[in-house]
């Protein structure tokens, strides 16, 4: 793969960009100035992921900002979520078996590594961990791309987690469904070495990851997508053990709150309904359970993310259940007021603050 | 130079016949020196009250087609889905409603589609296959099974209905290392019994070559994990007793063993699917016929084991492995006895009874008996045929006792009374006919959609499908040119649509969800030429035009939108030189653009393709039979396009079959 790289290093950039926000007014500009979302696409129906960059302060899109900006070649199947890591972006296509290593300035391509199912990016120590689906964590220099080494870890390990010195990596055994019996645990890595410390015992089918500043991780354990139901859990990696803290499907940490949106579906008559609270990092206790009250709602929310100044951001498909139509991505205030909505690609996943 | 001489009838003279050729299916041809007899003779199709379609051993080599789904795609009215060349799944849906409305019969008999609906015709031996036919809305005949009155069936028959002494024996290889033997018999005791079989070998590596459209990094790739090897082995025997009664059985074995490319996916050519799938058949019918009365009774077992694998470190413990195994037990008998010399009356029942036994627990052991019972009349006169069927289909399922508290309800059964109605009026005997029909029909659901973990529904309402249709046939000789053309519109209506819908990347639920309706039209034209003795020209060509809606709800954003794979405008042409030297025949097939996508997402626009495929015939004398020779050229434009979204089709590529038979 990388005798394409010379290539895609020389391809001219060329666009056109679009506005696209939501409502005549632009938004207050944040302390991010702008942000990648991460386009999934549908491996299904043949739509490829994209990249959608948005100016926070003049509101300009470019709704496939990777293939505009590289000779319109494609970001490839199913990219995850993105990682921002010293003036480069990471963004793990999962079918197309690549991590791209894209240059944030420019949005060009700074190189591509393949790799097995990458599923997200953690860059930390002059080193790049892949979490890949077939059940290792792969470690990279940073500086030449180099494989360190290769550390399994258990079946269909994905997101992951920095606490100190250590990397947590959430072992789900996804495609085990429907026991999940070999997941159930969090995988403990050194980060100087990339070796296997041990495990975490967690709930079933463990996913997203997020570090509080006290050391401690907020894990979602999805269940069985079923009738065991998503939920949160506060994991302490130092006694390795976990306390319940509410139902929920995805998460996201500020300064002081955890939101939590909580996505469920009633298996009995197929009505979903979407929740979103928040909750205290210092009590555990739940401040709101409507944070969102009488402003634009996204249809079908599938990750939330809030930049340094606590802002909110939710990507959402276009509607329930749609799959194939350009979902949006949603901005909010940290008291929940509604900022703007922006026109992304099919599927958008995740957000890129930079 | 020409002197062409018209008769009506049946009855006239026959002239010395000079040069054998092939003779056209509208007209018979006596040739004398360089003057031409055409006989007009009545196409039973062109007469029939319902659109029906067809070609025969001469009309399917005039394709210049080399598998069965390249053929079908010269018959008006059927969409194929094709997965991608040789080994690729290939079903046929007609005029928009799906595959599996579409019942497909093997030698009189239908296939079993409990478990998923759709039949693989890409599995049948294409070089066993004698003639296809294709009926929309009813069949032709008073008594038939009753699964075969169907929204559509398709027939794919490999026996001619009179057995004659005879030994073939093919090779065909070309591209991609295929390598197809094959050997056909068949012999006649004596007066009462004849019997016969044929055996095939397959294999193609498959991994054939492809563009891929990826902006300045576009490029020529190569197909991977594409091999296929296919061996199929069929006996049969028939046997008449007497003048008026036959007993035909046959034996059907094929054993598959296909890897699978999967969809092009890109930076990643790496791929670990492969099917191995076995499928038997035994099916025995008796046709009896006195003064009056008709009797016709048949049955027929059948087994399917399909294992499919995925060698993905992804999948614990380090591979997938999955298995069905479904069986079928099928039988019908029926009566048809003519009341007076216009009416006939006749009366058909159908018993299924199916099974599968697989890895997904909440389908393992499910069971399904299904009885179809019609009761139909015709009246029929010198100008005016009219048909009028009343069908009671009626469904039971059932599950195994040792299923969990959760897993234990049964599917819903079916209670149903289907009607359909016909007539064709035939201005003179040979020229201008007019067609009506108008058929309801319920598809039950299949074992997928009823039980398959995280998909299934056992609630489900069959799906509805109204059907009306009519349209004009025309024969005529104009000058030394036989002409034949057919033109039908038709308007469907779906209901209770059977849809699957995704409630999150893990779990889906299968709906009765949203609406379709179809308006369209089915043009055919055939021309006959006998230039002279040796010389004859053949034009055929079909044209369809779809243009299909899902009205479900104005909200949703499919509304009036063409669903997903239907291309609006498709058609073909095959153009036939026949000559002393060498036979060229030229297929040409189109389709307008399509979407694999209900919505229309702007990524997923299939662009419209079309294909050219030539093949020059060539037979010699050779000691007691003949020698046949043949030249195959598929895609010969070497354009690269997809019936499947990132399924893409092979490009520029040859064949070459030679064969012996007497």
């Amino acid at each position: 793969m990388k005798k394409l790289l010379p290539l895609l290093l020389f391809l001219a950039a060329c666009s056109d960009s679009d506005s696209n926000i939501d409502g005549g007014n632009l938004p207050p500009v944040s302390s991010d100035a702008k942000l990648v979302v991460v386009n999934q696409g549908s491996y299904y129906d043949g739509i490829d992921g994209a990249l959608t960059t948005i100016d926070l302060k003049t509101g300009e899109t470019f709704t496939d900002a990777f293939s505009a900006n590289n000779g319109g070649i494609s970001l490839g199947g199913s990219p995850q979520a993105a990682t921002l890591a010293n003036g480069k972006i990471y963004v793990p296509a999962f079918d197309s078996n690549v991590l791209w290593i894209i240059d944030a300035a420019t949005n060009k391509v700074a190189d591509m590594l393949t790799v097995a199912y990458p599923y997200m990016v953690v860059v930390e120590q002059g080193k790049i961990f892949v979490s890949c689906n077939d059940g290792y964590v792969n470690c990279y220099d940073e500086a030449t791309l180099e494989l360190i080494e290769r550390t399994e870890v258990g079946p269909n390990p994905c997101h992951m987690a920095v606490v100190g010195e250590k990397l947590y990596v959430s072992i789900s055994d996804g495609y085990n469904y429907p026991t999940y019996e070999n997941g159930y645990r969090i995988a403990e890595l050194n980060i100087s070495d990339a070796s296997l410390l041990g495990y975490i015992d967690v709930e079933m089918n463990p996913g997203q990851l997020c570090a509080s500043k006290d050391g401690n991780i907020y894990a979602v354990c999805r269940g069985d997508y079923g009738a065991i139901a998503s939920k949160v859990l506060k994991v302490n990696p130092a006694a390795k053990n976990y306390t319940y803290v509410c139902e929920g499907s995805y998460i996201a940490l500020a300064s002081d709150r955890l939101y939590v949106i909580h996505s469920a579906t009633d298996w009995t008559t197929y009505e979903t309904h979407n929740y979103y609270k928040t909750y205290s990092l210092a009590t555990d206790s739940l401040l709101s359970d409507n944070f969102l009250s009488d402003v634009p709602l996204p249809a079908m929310p599938n990750s939330i993310q809030c930049n340094a100044a606590d802002e909110v951001f939710i990507t959402s498909n276009a509607a329930l259940y749609d799959y194939t139509s350009p979902g949006y991505l949603y901005h909010y205030a940290a008291d929940g007021s509604h900022r703007a909505t922006y026109n992304v690609g099919v599927a958008p996943c995740g957000v890129v603050f930079y | 130079m020409y002197e062409c001489i018209f008769q009506k009838g049946a009855c006239a003279a026959i002239f010395a016949l000079v040069s054998l050729q092939m003779v056209a299916q509208a007209t018979t041809e006596y040739v004398l020196g360089e003057a031409v007899k055409v006989e007009r003779r009545k196409d039973a199709l062109l007469q029939s009250s319902v659109p029906s379609f067809g070609l025969d051993t001469l009309q399917l080599r005039r394709t210049a087609a080399t598998d069965l789904s390249a053929a079908l795609r010269h018959v008006a009215g059927i969409n194929v889905r094709d997965y991608g060349g040789a080994g690729g799944l290939k079903t046929v849906s007609v005029r928009g409603i799906g595959a599996a409305h579409t019942t497909v019969c093997y030698d009189g008999l239908p296939m079993a589609s409990t478990q998923s609906g759709a039949v693989d015709i890409g599995k049948f031996a294409y070089e066993q296959i004698k003639a296809i036919r294709l009926d929309i809305g009813d069949v032709a005949p008073l008594l038939a099974p009753v699964k075969t009155l169907s929204a559509a069936t398709l027939f794919v028959n490999t026996q001619n209905s009179k057995v004659k002494d005879s030994f073939t024996a093919n090779l065909q290889t070309g591209h991609w290392e295929l390598v197809n033997p094959s050997i056909a018999f068949s012999k006649n005791l004596n007066r009462s019994l004849s019997f016969g079989g044929n055996a095939r070998y397959y294999f193609r590596n498959n991994n054939y070559s492809f563009h891929i459209d990826n902006g300045s990094l576009s490029e020529k790739a190569r197909r991977n994990n594409s091999s296929i090897r296919n061996a199929v082995g069929e006996l049969w025997m028939n046997n008449r007793l007497g003048a008026a009664h036959e007993l035909r059985s046959k034996f059907y074995y094929a054993y598959n063993n296909n890897e699978l490319p999967g969809a092009v996916v890109l930076y990643n050519n790496v791929n670990h699917e492969a099917v191995k799938d076995a499928l038997w058949f035994l099916q025995s019918a008796y046709d009896g016929r006195w003064k009056r009365t008709h009797l016709s009774a048949a049955v027929k077992m059948q087994g399917q084991s399909t294992v499919y694998t995925d060698d993905d470190p992804q999948y614990p413990p380090h591979a997938l492995r999955q298995r069905y195994r479904q069986h079928e037990f099928y039988a019908t008998a029926g009566a048809e006895h003519r009341l007076s010399e216009a009416w006939t009356v006749a009366y058909a029942a159908d018993y299924f009874y199916n099974h599968l036994s697989t890895h997904i627990a909440t389908a393992d052991g499910v069971s399904r008996n299904t009885l179809m019972q019609a009761l139909s009349l015709r009246y029929k006169q010198k100008r005016w045929t009219a048909t009028a069927r009343m069908v009671a289909h009626q469904v039971w399922n059932k599950v195994p006792r040792q299923h969990s508290e959760a897993l234990q309800q049964a599917a819903q059964g079916m209670h149903k009374w289907q009607s359909s109605v016909s007539a064709v009026y035939r201005k003179d005997e040979y020229g201008l006919a007019f067609r009506a029909f108008y058929k309801d029909y319920y598809r039950q659901p299949t074992f997928s959609e009823n039980y398959f973990y995280h998909l299934g529904t056992a609630q489900l309402k069959p799906e509805r499908t109204r059907q009306v249709g009519g349209g004009i046939t025309w024969q005529e000789n104009v000058g030394n040119i036989a002409l034949k053309a057919t033109v039908d519109a038709y308007y469907n209506d779906i209901s209770d649509r059977i849809t699957s819908v995704p409630y999150n990347l893990f779990v889906w639920r299968t709906e009765n969800r949203g609406k379709v309706t179809i308006t369209g039209l089915d043009a055919t034209l055939h021309a006959n030429c006998r230039m002279n003795a040796q010389h004859l020209f053949i034009v055929a060509a079909n044209y369809s035009l779809q243009k299909a809606e899902d009205i479900t709800s104005p909200a949703d954003n499919n509304y009036g939108k063409q669903p997903a794979y239907l291309p609006q405008h498709s058609g073909a042409v095959s153009i036939t030189w026949e000559n002393p030297w060498v036979n060229l025949n030229v297929g040409f097939t189109a389709a307008s653009e399509r979407w694999s996508t209900h919505n229309h997402a702007p990524q997923t626009r299939l662009s419209g393709y079309a294909e050219i495929n030539a093949s020059l015939l060539r037979n010699f004398p050779c000691g007691k039979g003949v020698l046949t020779t043949g030249l195959f050229l598929n895609n010969a434009l070497d354009k690269s396009y997809e019936v499947i979204r990132r399924y893409p089709m092979p490009l520029r590529n040859v064949m070459f079959k030679v064969g012996w038979g007497f």
